[in-house]
This record gives C-alpha cells, sequence and structure tokens, in this order.
C-alpha cells in the first residue's frame, strides 16, 4: 500500500473524506500527507462538551489554509444540559476564535441551546460574504425546559452582515428547526428559507417583518408545531417578494393575515395546508391569484369543519387562471365558494375533497386539459346535470359519491378506481355506475380498482367483457364470490382462438372478498396454463389473495397455491 | 491494430479502440500516426498488462471521461460504489490490486484507476488505524509526542 505515490493515496482517502482523521491515525506518511491537504480541514465539527474545543478549533484552522469553511456545532441534548455540565464555558473561546474566520465561512449549523446560539451569534457577528449555508436546530427534547417558551419568545437575530459595496449574489439557504429567525442585512442574502417554527411563530407583524428582510427569497418555507393563529397585521406597507416562485405554510389558522400583505408576482407554486377557512379567505385569495399570472401549481386543504355550512351564493365574476395545471384543494362546503368562482381552463391534474358536485361539474366542464381527476368525500350530488365530455381524462379515482360518474363521459379512461367511504359499512352499492359508465364511454381502462364496494357478480362480469384491455384488476373489501374469478379462468367463446374474458391481466388483488380457496386454485389453474402449445398468448400473472377468513384455508389448499407462485398474501 | 511492448519484453496485438482507453497511448497514436513501430510500455509488466487489457476491452464502447467530468469530480460527493462486472475484475489479491491501480496511473486509464482506489477505499472503510496496519502490513512509526497527539484527537471527538 505504502508504495502507491501520495497522489493516488490522497485519491484513495478523497472517497472517504469523513474518515480522514482516521487514517492520519496509521503511519506517519499517512499522517504527513492528510495534514497536507487543507481539503480535509475544511469541515469542523465542534461538539460543545470538549473542554479542549477552542485548542480543536485553532488545531483545525492551522490546516485548513484559506478554504472556505464548513463548521458544525453540536450541543448535547437538553436532559444532559440540564445535568449541570458546562458547556456554556467552551462556547465563547470557541467564538472568539471562529469570528475571525466567519468571513471566509460557507456553511455553519449550530444545534445546541437558544442561550448558546445567541451567545455564539453575539460574538461572531460580522461580514459573511461567503455564507450560503446556515442551519440552526434546538435539541430535540429541548421542550422539556421549564423555561422552554420563554427562552426562545424572540425570534433568534442573525446578526452576519453582507460586506458593503460587494454585493454577492443571493444564494444563502437558512432553515430553522424549532425556533424562528430575524435578519439584519444578511436576509438579502436569502434565496431559501426554511422555518419549522414549532411554538414561536405567533404574530403577523413578526413574521412580515422578517420576510420584508429578505426581499430576493425564492422559496418560502413556513411551518409551526399546530394549527393556531397569527393575528390581524396593523396596517403596513405590502412585502415585495419579486422573485418568490414557492411558497409553503403549514398550520396557521388564520393565513390570510399573512397572504393579504404579500406581493409575490413571480410565484408558481402554493400550498397552504391546514388553515381555517372564514370568510375574509375568499378574498384573500381571490385577490392573491390575478397577481401571479405563473401561479401553475395551487394546494389548499382546510380544517374539516362537521358543520354543514350551505355554500353561499355567488353572483360576481369568475376567475380563470390559464396558467394552472395542477390543482388540489382538500375543502369544506363553504370553502368551495372558492371553487365556485375558479376557471382552470388548463388544469391537467385535479384533487378535490369534500367538494359540493355541481361546483366540480362546473369546474371540469370548463378544463381542456384534463389527465388526472380525484374526487373524494363528501359530495353531495345534485340531479339533472348535463354529462359532460372530458376527452383528454386518462386516470380517475373516486372515494365516497360515486354516482357522480354518471355525468361524466370519459372516451379515453385508462385508469379507474372506485371506492365506498364508508369504512364501517365495507360494502356501499356500486350499482349501475360502472355498466353505465363502460356502456357509455367504453374506455380503454388497463387499470380497475374497487374498493369497499358492493358490486353484483353479474354486474362486474359484464363491464369485464368490455374491458379487452384490462391488464391491472384490484378488488379489495368487495363483495364478489367465486363467479367472477370463474368467468375470468373461463375461455372467452365468443372468439375463435382459445382466448379469456380480460385476456390482458397481468397483476391482480383479490382482498377481504367472498372468493374460496377452491375458486383461487380453479382461477389460477386457468390462467397460468401454458397456452403456446394452442397457439395462445398472455401475459405473466402476478398477484395476491387473501380470503375474508383466512384460517378457513386448509393446508392443502394453501400448499396448493403456493406451488403456483407467490399468490397468498403474508397478513 | 496495436502493438504494446511490457517491460518483461512480452508484445500484445490489440485493437486501436481498445488500447485507446489509455490517454497515454491514444496521445502516442495521435503523435506518431499509422505506424507499425510497437508502443513500448516500461512500467507495465505482461501480467499487469493482461488485467488492464481486459478492463479496457470490456469498456471499449464507453465514452471517455470528459475534461467537465474530471472538473465535476472536486464537487460533488464521492461514492464507493463500483459496477457488477467491474468489481468481479478487481477480485484479485494485494499486490495486484495495486499494480493495476500504479498501471491505470501510468497509462492515464482513469476509470480503471477510480475502480482501483474505491476498492482500496471500500478495504480501509470502518477500520480502525491497527486493523488497517494489519491489513496492509504498515509499521506504526508514530514518536510518543505524535502518539499523544493522536490520544488527543480521539478524545476530541468522544461523547463524554
Amino acid at each position: 500500500m505504502n508504495h502507491l505515490p501520495t497522489d493516488i493515496l490522497l485519491e484513495i482517502f478523497k472517497f472517504d473524506c469523513e474518515s480522514f482523521l482516521r487514517f492520519s491515525h496509521v503511519c506517519c506518511r499517512w499522517r504527513a500527507l492528510i495534514h497536507r491537504c487543507s481539503l480535509f480541514w475544511s469541515r469542523i465539527g465542534l461538539r460543545l462538551f470538549n473542554p479542549e474545543l477552542d485548542q480543536q478549533a485553532a488545531y483545525w484552522l492551522e490546516r485548513v489554509s484559506s478554504r472556505p469553511l464548513s463548521i458544525t456545532i453540536q450541543s448535547k441534548p437538553f436532559r444532559r444540559c440540564a445535568e449541570g455540565n458546562q458547556d456554556d464555558d467552551y462556547l465563547v473561546p470557541l467564538a472568539g476564535i471562529l469570528r475571525e474566520h466567519m468571513a471566509r465561512c460557507e456553511e455553519l449549523e449550530i444545534n445546541a441551546l437558544p442561550e448558546q446560539v445567541r451567545r455564539f451569534m453575539e460574538v461572531c457577528a460580522g461580514d459573511t460574504p461567503l455564507l450560503r449555508r446556515v442551519i440552526i436546530r434546538l435539541p430535540y427534547d429541548y421542550h422539556k425546559d421549564m423555561n422552554y417558551k420563554c427562552n426562545i419568545r424572540y425570534p433568534c437575530d442573525i446578526p452576519f452582515t453582507l460586506t458593503t459595496g460587494h454585493p454577492s449574489l443571493p444564494r444563502a439557504y437558512v432553515k430553522f428547526e424549532g425556533w424562528s429567525p430575524s435578519f439584519s442585512s444578511f436576509g438579502a442574502a436569502l434565496t431559501v428559507l426554511e422555518i419549522d417554527g414549532g411554538y414561536t411563530i405567533k404574530r403577523s407583524d413578526h413574521l412580515l417583518s422578517m420576510l420584508r428582510s429578505c426581499p430576493n427569497l425564492v422559496k418560502f418555507y413556513l411551518s409551526r408545531d399546530a394549527r393556531r393563529e397569527i393575528g390581524e397585521s396593523p396596517p403596513a406597507e405590502r412585502v415585495a417578494l419579486p422573485y418568490l416562485t414557492d411558497l409553503c405554510i403549514n398550520n396557521i389558522s388564520d393565513v390570510d393575515e399573512l397572504i393579504d400583505w404579500l406581493d409575490v408576482p413571480s410565484l408558481r407554486n402554493l400550498t397552504i395546508w391546514e388553515f381555517a377557512w372564514r370568510g375574509a379567505m375568499l378574498g384573500a385569495f381571490l385577490d392573491l391569484f390575478p397577481t401571479c399570472p405563473s401561479l401553475s401549481n395551487i394546494s389548499l386543504s382546510c380544517v374539516l369543519h362537521r358543520l354543514e355550512t350551505e355554500l353561499p351564493h355567488f353572483a360576481g365574476e369568475t376567475l380563470s387562471l390559464p396558467a394552472v395545471t395542477h390543482f388540489t384543494f382538500y375543502g369544506n362546503t363553504a370553502a368551495s365558494a372558492l371553487l365556485s368562482q375558479l376557471v382552470l381552463p388548463n388544469v391537467q391534474e385535479l384533487s378535490l375533497q369534500n367538494v359540493p358536485f355541481d361546483v366540480i361539474h362546473q369546474l371540469v366542464s370548463s378544463t381542456t386539459q384534463l389527465r388526472e381527476a380525484s374526487f373524494e368525500g363528501s359530495m353531495k350530488i345534485v340531479e339533472g346535470l348535463p354529462v359532460i365530455t372530458l376527452p383528454t381524462l386518462a386516470s380517475l379515482e373516486i372515494i365516497g359519491a360515486i354516482g357522480c360518474v354518471d355525468f361524466l363521459h370519459l372516451p379515453q379512461l385508462a385508469s379507474l378506481k372506485f371506492g365506498g367511504a364508508d369504512h364501517s359499512n365495507p360494502e356501499t352499492p356500486l350499482g349501475a355506475p360502472l355498466s353505465t359508465l363502460v356502456e357509455r364511454s367504453a374506455p380503454p381502462l388497463a387499470t380497475l380498482k374497487l374498493e369497499r364496494l358492493n358490486v353484483p357478480d353479474q354486474s362486474l362480469i359484464w363491464c369485464l367483457e368490455r374491458l379487452p384491455l384490462l391488464e391491472d384488476l384490484s378488488l379489495r373489501s368487495c363483495a364478489i364470490t367465486d363467479a367472477v374469478l370463474h368467468a375470468l379462468s373461463e375461455p372467452d367463446l365468443a372468439h375463435q382462438a382459445r382466448s379469456f374474458i380480460v385476456p390482458r391481466l397481468a397483476r391482480f388483488a383479490f382482498h377481504r372478498t367472498r372468493i374460496t380457496p377452491a375458486g383461487a386454485i380453479s382461477f389460477l389453474s386457468s390462467r397460468l396454463w401454458d397456452g403456446a402449445a394452442v397457439g395462445a398468448r398472455w401475459p405473466p400473472l402476478e398477484g395476491r389473495i387473501t380470503f375474508d377468513n383466512h384460517k378457513s384455508i386448509s393446508r392443502d389448499d394453501r400448499a396448493t397455491i403456493r406451488s403456483m407462485g407467490d399468490f397468498l398474501s403474508r397478513f | 491494430m496495436v502493438n504494446l511492448v511490457t517491460s518483461d519484453n512480452e508484445s500484445f496485438t490489440v485493437e486501436k479502440a481498445v488500447a485507446s482507453r489509455s490517454v497515454l497511448i491514444k496521445n502516442m497514436l495521435e503523435d506518431v500516426g499509422e505506424s507499425d513501430q510497437p508502443i513500448p510500455l516500461p512500467n507495465v509488466t505482461a501480467s499487469v498488462l493482461k488485467k488492464v487489457l481486459e478492463y479496457c476491452d470490456h469498456h471499449k464502447n464507453e465514452p471517455m471521461p470528459t475534461s467537465e467530468d474530471l472538473a465535476a469530480e472536486d464537487t460533488r460527493k464521492r461514492t464507493t460504489d463500483i459496477g457488477e462486472w467491474d468489481q468481479k475484475f478487481i477480485q484479485v489479491d494485494q499486490e495486484m490490486l495495486f499494480e493495476i491501480i500504479l498501471a491505470a496511473n501510468y497509462l492515464d486509464i482513469k476509470p480503471l484507476l477510480d475502480v482501483g482506489c474505491k476498492t482500496v477505499a471500500n478495504m480501509i472503510k470502518g477500520k480502525t488505524p491497527e486493523e488497517i496496519r494489519k491489513l496492509f502490513n504498515i509499521v506504526n512509526d508514530f514518536t510518543p509526542e505524535e502518539e499523544a497527539q493522536i490520544k488527543k484527537e480521539n478524545e476530541w471527538a468522544e461523547d463524554r
């Protein structure tokens, strides 16, 4: 090994940079080589509980030459800090040493108590022209501190500054976990800000003030530990974020108090989850959307209230959003007021939950590009609506009011999932909707999945006979019997060559149905029969079966099915 | 075809596409032009060249690494993953492994050099300094002062 030239040895060490210190403990040659290579020393990992922390930092910095630095400072979990350890005694000397080098710090990650972070920041404040990544985390168990809420009541001030007269391109990523930040001039360097602020995000004016200090943000993610209000903001100028493309906010009930004040003309992706719908929300969204001409992806999820509310009457103009291609809305009846005013002509993927069907009907009737749709929850079907043709829809999932498919003509549908809504009553009658769809649209279905539905055998068989392209059939908690398997096992006498109905069937799942082991064995032995000898060809079969009463399978049946392949579910 | 002569005077006639996996040979061929003259390889023995040519033959249709690829190496995180065929190819004794690495370095065959270096990196991954010394017959030649500093470095890394 030691006959290898130094440049090759270094190449070997570089494949496992994190172990460089261990390699430097092997022999003098390796040690000298590693000590001369500044690359290895540019990542400094410091543990606050090391009494020689300042010596360690100095030792590293001596070898790092003029390279940019990546500094990680790690405290103990709060539980161990509280045991009387003197971490803080080591911190200030360390900060004193690092302070001189912050100008070439590229990455800074600190996992420590709030007071430790504050003290470090105070000492190391200053110009950081290279800093492009800052991560601040509180110890995972810090909430156990009795003074936890008091200690993080105020945001953590990031006192780094940008060199005056040498503006660098904004490119910094900042992430806070368990706390929230405030910025001085360093805010202008930020392009991505991610705050998992736990308890600390409390007031809209604080949030707006922080955002005002980050005018170059491209992506902003904000989340808190539980849904709470941020309160009304005192009147102020709107916050201009001209480059913001991604805005994601979770768990702020009165999110309108924030978005009302944002000016985000470049917004492309908007995700707001876990907010409470209230009257002001409608105006907030309808004011926001027209100012974001590039907005293509909207995902809104408001809290579901059990209270049934009538959809407010609306008589104003509708708002067309031609750039939107992906739209998700998990709402309630009241929140659907927003949808009743929108036109999404180019939406390609639509996912709606708890939206009245007349609103869905109105929305999809204005689309021309819809490829995937998913409707779930309480949909309140209104009779008398006209049938809409959706010529581009390839995938449809309906959980709940499956009757709404009666109003859709889907000539290109390749994938269909129907699910009963009631988990406690697993056999909601499917009735005619599937047959009506198959008869009206003759869809080229390749995938059919039915869940928690009472599908009469003959009705399903009738449909399967008309789905020659079906490759994937999944029946879960459906009341089908061996009659369906028997139909799938028998040759289709309508054709001259020996063939099955559903000749392309390649995948199946039959779970919690009324089929018996004997029916399954007959189905498998028939579909696994090698038809090559008589000129018939069908794809290899894979799938899973569970029986309604697992104990009812005899040992012999189990062995027979296993001998045919891996078809028995292990659960 | 190209004629290569090893340090122990053995001659190998190989396709130009195979020999040209070596940047050293490729440059020589471009400098000399079409010629029947054998190319001497004074730093490579026949047994090692045979292995190297086996590698070059297997990879002869793959694109050569570009200067951009090589420049990007310093910035991206390196992985020690090795392809299935390469793993089997490099299952040789330690002496041959190091000879292949030296030959790949001399002949300037970067992908083969990487396979060799990754193999050694995988051999030392997770091992203690003592285990590494034992694996490669390396003598612990630290002075007592250096040993004391190493002890300190280990303490810095300890979770106390």
